[in-house]
């Protein structure tokens, strides 16, 4: 009889234990925490978040690369790297916000980009009184930015450190080596009806000057202009990115515009190229990759793999 | 042709060199007057291709395209009996629309895309199927019902390809839908100048020799047939003329509304009533007030330009208002 009450007393011991353990990272730390976001909105942390929706790719991407995966609890349709993403629960993003669909996994953050999503949607996560964070890159900085901020939010902060790091050398020594190179002009199809290219605000700009290119759309202050036949011939690119996976993606751009394939410096010396657009579109980790062989791609002779794993 | 008629086709006459030539100076590179002009007379080189390839077939596209939807205008208001009849306000436009994009996002796959205005065509055609449908006996009797019942075919299309985009889910098909839908002469080329003007050819003529009907049927019904018209024949026939021209004209360019509102009241202004007047000046009218707008939208939103489609909507609302309250008895 005595061993079995202390066996009980052992067994609520050990039980209050885990209670007290699992309202130490509920509550923990319990130290009110601001960020304001990039598209100026300010929200309060009360502790580290514990279910994190992410809705973009590209922020996924970093909630895994910052080794902070066990804080989500949801991730947008779209994502799709790392594979291990599949495991989590996906958010309807597309044709349009599933805003009850996230209300029922009561996150105590929500992740956006305002590259994906209209700011207005803030309006609604502030009724629930749900923080929503937007990030928005106009730089291969503001990818590093964004890293290091998720970092400080999610209590990874010295491993957000260490990759922004790692990630910021090999970028630096992709554009130590790309400035001295001859400076083609290049110009990135995003879209080919209308042509919708990477113009002089977004972080693909940067992208192409830090891979020893000229965009050349940089003078249009817009992140995805439109342009018109005439101006793609007067901006006369030497060479040709096109981020995509389909198949003859270039025969069908000629084959629209045959004007433009016919008279364009890329076309006429073949320098056109298609290059995996998660490396190209998705501001994340894989950027400074993408940024590799973007330069490889510009400037045939440089091996990426001696940028992203070569010493200095 | 009486001289009043004939001084103003002969001014308009001149001035479709004038504003091609107009058009020809406007765009992205910037080429002297002198230069252009040196292009037209001794093409050579990229500034030719710029002007011969790139700018002349946007002029003229946009100059044929608004000379189809005048005459879309002109028929389809004869057919109804209404002057706020437009192919725009009507749900021909929203019709023909929805036809091309079923095309364009790959839902209905038959024929090259070359094949786009049949498409547009039959969707014009199915709007003002559905149109007469609901409106026929009003057509004679109350030609203001025509009118709503159109305005709730065009917001029925407009619907459907609403719901193409909303499930559309390939970001370029997506990206094609919204840009066709503003309207724009951004790609016009040789092959969609020359269907255009084919087409343009002719429903002109087939127009104007039908001009003497066209005055007969605007009495009405009972004038019309006590006058040996059999109208149920002429309004058939004018249903298809009138898909044909609006499907024609803006499959290639997107929906541009108003023009067949606007040009129509402005020549019946200059002209009086008579449809063979109208017919020969209308269109020519309608083809130089389009290509002005282009130049103008290129002009103000370099270098993109705004789309026309935007620009004529800008102006033809205020003018369908002044239209609607200006009639003092119902519409």
């Amino acid at each position: 009889m005595r061993k079995i009450w202390l066996l009980w007393v052992l067994a609520g011991f050990l039980v209050g234990c885990g209670g007290n353990n699992q309202q130490m990272i509920e509550d923990a730390p319990l130290i009110s925490r601001s960020y304001t976001d990039d598209v100026g909105r300010t929200i309060t942390l009360k502790r580290t978040p514990q279910k994190v929706v992410s809705l973009a790719p590209s922020t996924t991407e970093m909630i895994f690369a910052l080794g902070a995966e066990k804080s989500l609890v949801a991730r947008s349709e779209a994502c799709d790297w790392p594979p291990e993403v599949e495991d989590f629960p996906a958010v309807v993003t597309y044709p349009e916000l599933d805003l009850p669909g996230i209300v029922e996994f009561e996150p105590d953050l929500v992740i956006a980009t305002d590259e994906i999503f209209d700011v207005q949607v803030g309006d609604f996560f502030d009724r629930y009184k749900i923080p929503l964070y937007f990030q928005s890159y106009e730089s291969i900085d503001d990818v590093f930015r964004n890293m290091t901020a998720l970092g400080d939010m999610l209590d990874r902060k010295k491993a957000a450190e260490t990759l922004v790091d790692s990630l910021r050398r090999i970028e630096e020594r992709i554009a130590d080596t790309m400035a001295i190179q001859a400076k083609y002009s290049s110009m990135i199809i995003v879209g080919v009806k209308p042509i919708i290219v990477a113009g002089g605000k977004g972080y693909l700009n940067d992208m192409l000057t830090k891979a020893g290119s000229k965009n050349a759309f940089a003078q249009i202050d817009a992140k995805y202009p439109v342009v018109t036949p005439e101006a793609v011939l007067q901006a006369a690119p030497e060479v040709i990115i096109i981020p995509s996976n389909q198949q003859n993606i270039y025969q069908d751009f000629a084959s629209e515009y045959p004007i433009l394939h016919l008279n364009m410096p890329a076309s006429q010396t073949n320098r056109i190229y298609q290059i995996e657009p998660d490396l190209l579109l998705r501001p994340g980790p894989r950027t400074v990759e993408g940024l590799a062989y973007l330069a490889r791609t510009i400037h045939a002779r440089f091996n990426p793999d001696e940028f992203l794993y070569g010493t200095e | 042709m009486n001289p009043s008629l004939l001084w103003k086709v002969l001014l308009l006459l001149l001035a479709v060199p004038a504003v091609v030539f107009w058009g020809m100076n406007v765009g992205s590179f910037e080429y002297s007057v002198g230069e252009v002009w040196q292009m037209v007379i001794a093409p050579e080189g990229l500034p030719a291709v710029v002007v011969r390839d790139l700018r002349l077939p946007r002029v003229l596209l946009a100059m044929g395209s608004g000379a189809l939807l005048t005459l879309g205008g002109f028929l389809m208001q004869a057919l109804v009996r209404n002057p706020l009849a437009d192919p725009y306000i009507m749900g021909l436009s929203a019709g023909a629309g929805f036809g091309a994009n079923l095309r364009l996002v790959g839902l209905i796959v038959i024929g090259p895309l070359a094949a786009l205005p049949a498409y547009a065509f039959g969707g014009a055609l199915l709007s003002l199927l559905l149109l007469f449908g609901l409106a026929y006996r009003a057509l004679s009797r109350d030609p203001g019902r025509v009118i709503i019942a159109g305005v709730a075919v065009s917001s029925f299309f407009v619907a459907l390809t609403s719901f193409l985009i909303y499930t559309t889910e390939d970001a370029e098909d997506l990206r094609a839908i919204i840009h066709w839908s503003f309207g724009s002469f951004n790609y016009a080329n040789w092959d969609s100048v020359a269907v255009t003007l084919v087409l343009l050819g002719l429903f002109w003529v087939l127009s104007i020799l039908l001009a003497p009907r066209l005055d007969v049927l605007s009495l009405g019904d009972r004038q019309a047939g006590s006058l040996g018209m059999e109208s149920g024949k002429m309004k058939l026939i004018l249903l298809i003329v009138t898909s044909l021209a609006v499907g024609g004209s803006i499959a290639y360019t997107g929906p541009v509304g108003f023009v067949g509102l606007m040009i129509p009241h402005f020549s019946r202004s200059l002209n009086g009533g008579l449809h063979r007047t109208n017919l020969i000046f209308g269109p020519l009218l309608g083809a130089v007030f389009l290509a002005v707008c282009d130049i103008t939208s290129q002009l103000v939103y370099p270098p993109v330009g705004l789309p026309v489609g935007i620009l004529t909507a800008m102006m033809g609302v205020p003018f369908f208002l002044y239209l609607l309250f200006r009639s003092r008895h119902r519409i």
